[in-house]
C-alpha cells in the first residue's frame, strides 16, 4: 500500500517534471530534431487540429461548469416546475430557452443530459439540442453578412432550424422511449449528502473537472478526425456536383458534418462555397452542421446511449434533407 | 488511494493546459490559431484550468469526502494520455502556417460582397492608384468586383503570398492571403490573378508587388487580375492574417 502510493507519486512528479521540461524547452530542442517541414500535410492536420481545440476548449469548459452547477444547485422539483407539461407547449418553450441561451454546440450537450437526468422531458432536451446552436445573435450577425446579397440564407436558416426542432421534438415525444442518458461511472457525490457547505464546493469542482475530462476525451477524437478530413479533402473537386439539387445538398450536409466548424464562423466557410452551389444546398450545409457533425457526435457518444444518438443521427438528417429540399425548390422559385 | 492519483492527474492536466495557452499567448503564436475576439475566450479559460487544477492538487482530507463508488479503474492511461497531444503540440510547435498543399485542395474562396462595412462604392475603384493594406483589403476587392469594367489599366500595389494551382501557367501566379473568423480551421484564401514573369518567384514566400488592373477570370468567374510590373521580396509578417471583424452593434 505505501510502495503503491509512492509509485503513484513518483509517476506524477515526472510527468510534472517532462510537463515543465517541454513547457520551457519544448520548441527550442524539439523542432531540431523532428523537422515539420518534412510532413507538410501531418503538420497542417497538426495546426488545425490545435485551432480546434483551443477555440472550442474555453466552451467545452463552460459546459462543464454549467453541467455541474445544474447537477448540484438546482433541485428536481425546481426544474419540474419550470417544465410545461403538455408536449407541444414544452417544445415552444425550450425553442424561446435557446434564444436566451448564449451557447453553441460544444457547451450545450453536458447541459442537455444533465438536464433530462433531472427529468426535463427528452423531447424539449433534443429541441435545446436542435435550436441552441443556431439561435443566437452571433450566428444571427455572421450569417448576415455573408450572404449580404442574399437574405433568403438567413430567414431561411432561423425558420429551417426551428421547424426541424419542431418536427424533432413531436417525432421523439412520439416513439422514443425515455432512457437515454448514459449514467456515468464517475458519479461519485449523487447520492451522497454533504450537508457541509464547503464540501459542496469541492464537490462542484470535483464534478467540473470530471465532466471536462470524460466529455474532453471525446472531443479530441472527434477534433482529430475533422482535421484530418479539413486537410485532406479537396474541396475543388465537389463544385462539380454542386448544380444537382438532391445530390449537391447531400454532399454539403456531408461537408458540414465532417468540417466540424463553429456555428458563428461557418457562414463564411459557406459563403465561398455560394457559387459552385445552390441555395438549398448551401442551407443544408447552415443547418446541418452546427445541429451535427464529427465533434458533436462524439461529444453525444459521450454524454447518451448509442441506440438514442443513432436515432437522434437518422432523424435529424432526414428532417434537414427533406426541409432543405423544399426550401431550395421555394427559394428558386422566388417565393421567399 | 486510486482516486486520489486520478484527481492529481486531472490537476496536472489542467495545469499543463493553461501553460499551454500561456506559451503561446506569450510569444504571440496564438492569434495565428485564433482570432483576436477569440482570445479572451482562451485566456478565461487558462484562468479557469489554473485555479482549479491548483484545487485538485490539493491534499484532500482523507475519508471525508470520497467514498469509493466512483472506483474507475479501467483504463486511465488511454482516457488521459489523450490530453498530452494538444498539450505537447502548443509546446513544441513554432509555425502554424498551413502549407501550400494544403490550401490548393481549399481552393481561393469565390469572392464576393462580404463583411464590408459601408464605404463610398468606387472609392477605390476610381482613384489614380491603389494601395492596398490589412485595413482596405475586403473593401477594395469588394470594390474592384463591382467596378470590372472600369479598372482596364489603374495602377495597384499589393502584399501578400505568392500561392499556385496545378492549372496555373508558368506565367500566372495569385498574391494572397489568408483570413479567418474564429480559428485556423476556418482560414479562407482570397488573393488576386497575377500575370506576367513570375517563374522565379516561388511559393509560399512574400512579395509586395505593382502592377496593372484588368478584367480576367479565375474558374470561370470574372475576377480582377494584375498584369506584373515590379515585385519585391518582403518578410512575412507578423500578422499573417486578415481577421474578418463581424460587428453586430456598433
Amino acid at each position: 500500500m505505501l510502495l503503491k502510493r509512492y509509485t503513484g507519486n513518483l509517476l506524477l512528479l515526472i510527468l510534472l517534471f517532462l510537463l515543465l521540461a517541454f513547457f520551457f524547452l519544448g520548441d527550442v530542442f524539439i523542432p531540431k530534431a523532428i523537422d515539420f517541414s518534412d510532413y507538410p500535410m501531418l503538420h497542417s492536420v497538426f495546426v488545425v487540429f490545435l485551432g480546434l481545440f483551443l477555440e472550442s476548449i474555453p466552451f467545452l469548459f463552460l459546459g462543464a461548469i454549467a453541467s455541474s452547477f445544474i447537477q448540484l444547485f438546482i433541485s428536481e422539483e425546481i426544474i419540474q416546475r419550470m417544465i410545461p407539461k403538455r408536449p407541444l407547449t414544452a417544445i415552444f418553450a425550450a425553442v424561446a430557452a435557446a434564444l436566451i441561451i448564449p451557447v453553441c454546440e460544444c457547451a450545450i450537450i453536458p447541459v442537455v443530459r444533465r438536464l433530462i437526468q433531472k427529468g426535463v422531458p427528452v423531447h424539449a432536451g433534443v429541441v435545446l439540442l436542435v435550436t441552441a446552436p443556431i439561435l443566437n445573435v452571433i450566428v444571427f450577425g455572421s450569417t448576415y453578412y455573408a450572404f449580404q446579397n442574399n437574405p433568403s440564407i438567413l430567414y431561411g436558416r432561423i425558420i429551417l432550424c426551428v421547424l426541424t426542432a419542431i418536427i424533432a421534438g413531436l417525432f421523439i415525444h412520439i416513439f422514443s422511449t425515455k432512457d437515454v442518458v448514459k449514467e456515468d461511472k464517475v458519479e461519485l457525490v449523487q447520492g451522497h449528502e454533504h450537508d457541509i457547505q464547503s464540501s459542496k464546493w469541492t464537490s462542484f469542482i470535483d464534478h467540473t473537472s470530471q465532466e471536462f475530462f470524460m466529455v474532453g476525451r471525446y472531443f479530441i477524437i472527434g477534433a482529430l478526425f475533422a482535421s484530418v478530413f479539413q486537410v485532406f479533402m479537396d474541396r475543388s473537386v465537389m463544385a462539380d456536383i454542386g448544380q444537382a439539387p438532391i445530390k449537391g445538398t447531400a454532399l454539403m450536409m456531408g461537408i458540414a458534418f465532417v468540417l466540424s466548424l463553429c456555428s458563428s464562423a461557418d457562414a463564411f466557410v459557406a459563403a465561398s462555397f455560394s457559387h459552385s452551389f445552390l441555395p438549398g444546398s448551401i442551407l443544408g450545409f447552415l443547418v446541418f452542421g452546427p445541429m451535427l457533425d464529427l465533434k458533436n457526435v462524439l461529444i453525444m457518444m459521450s454524454c447518451f446511449k448509442r441506440s438514442f444518438v443513432v436515432t437522434y443521427v437518422l432523424l435529424i438528417f432526414a428532417v434537414v434533407f427533406s426541409l432543405c429540399l423544399i426550401a431550395g425548390g421555394l427559394i428558386s422559385k422566388g417565393g421567399f | 488511494m486510486k482516486r486520489f492519483f486520478i484527481q492529481r492527474l486531472e490537476g496536472l492536466l489542467l495545469l499543463g493546459l493553461g501553460l499551454m495557452i500561456f506559451k503561446l499567448y506569450v510569444s504571440g503564436y496564438l492569434t495565428k490559431l485564433i482570432a483576436p475576439k477569440m482570445v479572451p475566450y482562451a485566456l478565461a479559460a487558462l484562468f479557469a484550468f489554473l485555479v482549479i487544477s491548483l484545487l485538485r492538487m490539493k491534499k484532500q482530507k482523507q475519508g471525508e469526502q470520497y467514498c469509493d463508488c466512483g472506483s474507475n479503474g479501467e483504463s486511465s492511461v488511454l482516457k488521459y494520455g489523450l490530453f498530452f497531444l494538444p498539450i505537447l503540440l502548443g509546446f513544441i510547435l513554432t509555425d502554424f502556417t498551413l502549407s501550400g498543399e494544403v490550401l490548393a485542395k481549399r481552393g481561393m474562396a469565390k469572392q464576393q460582397a462580404q463583411m464590408v462595412s459601408s464605404y463610398d462604392s468606387g472609392k477605390h475603384a476610381n482613384g489614380e492608384r491603389i494601395s492596398v493594406t490589412d485595413d482596405n483589403y475586403f473593401e477594395v476587392l469588394d470594390d474592384l468586383l463591382n467596378n470590372l469594367d472600369t479598372i482596364e489599366g489603374k495602377e495597384i500595389e499589393i502584399s501578400g503570398f505568392i500561392y499556385r494551382e496545378d492549372t496555373f501557367t508558368k506565367k500566372q501566379m495569385a498574391i494572397s492571403r489568408l483570413s479567418m473568423s474564429c480559428c485556423v480551421v476556418d482560414a479562407t484564401l482570397y488573393g488576386y490573378m497575377v500575370n506576367g514573369n513570375v517563374e522565379g518567384m516561388k511559393t509560399n514566400d512574400w512579395y509586395t508587388i505593382t502592377g496593372t488592373l484588368k478584367k480576367g477570370s479565375y474558374k470561370g468567374e470574372p475576377v480582377p487580375v494584375i498584369d506584373l510590373k515590379e515585385s519585391k521580396k518582403i518578410k512575412a509578417p507578423e500578422e499573417a492574417y486578415l481577421y474578418e471583424n463581424v460587428q453586430i452593434i456598433q
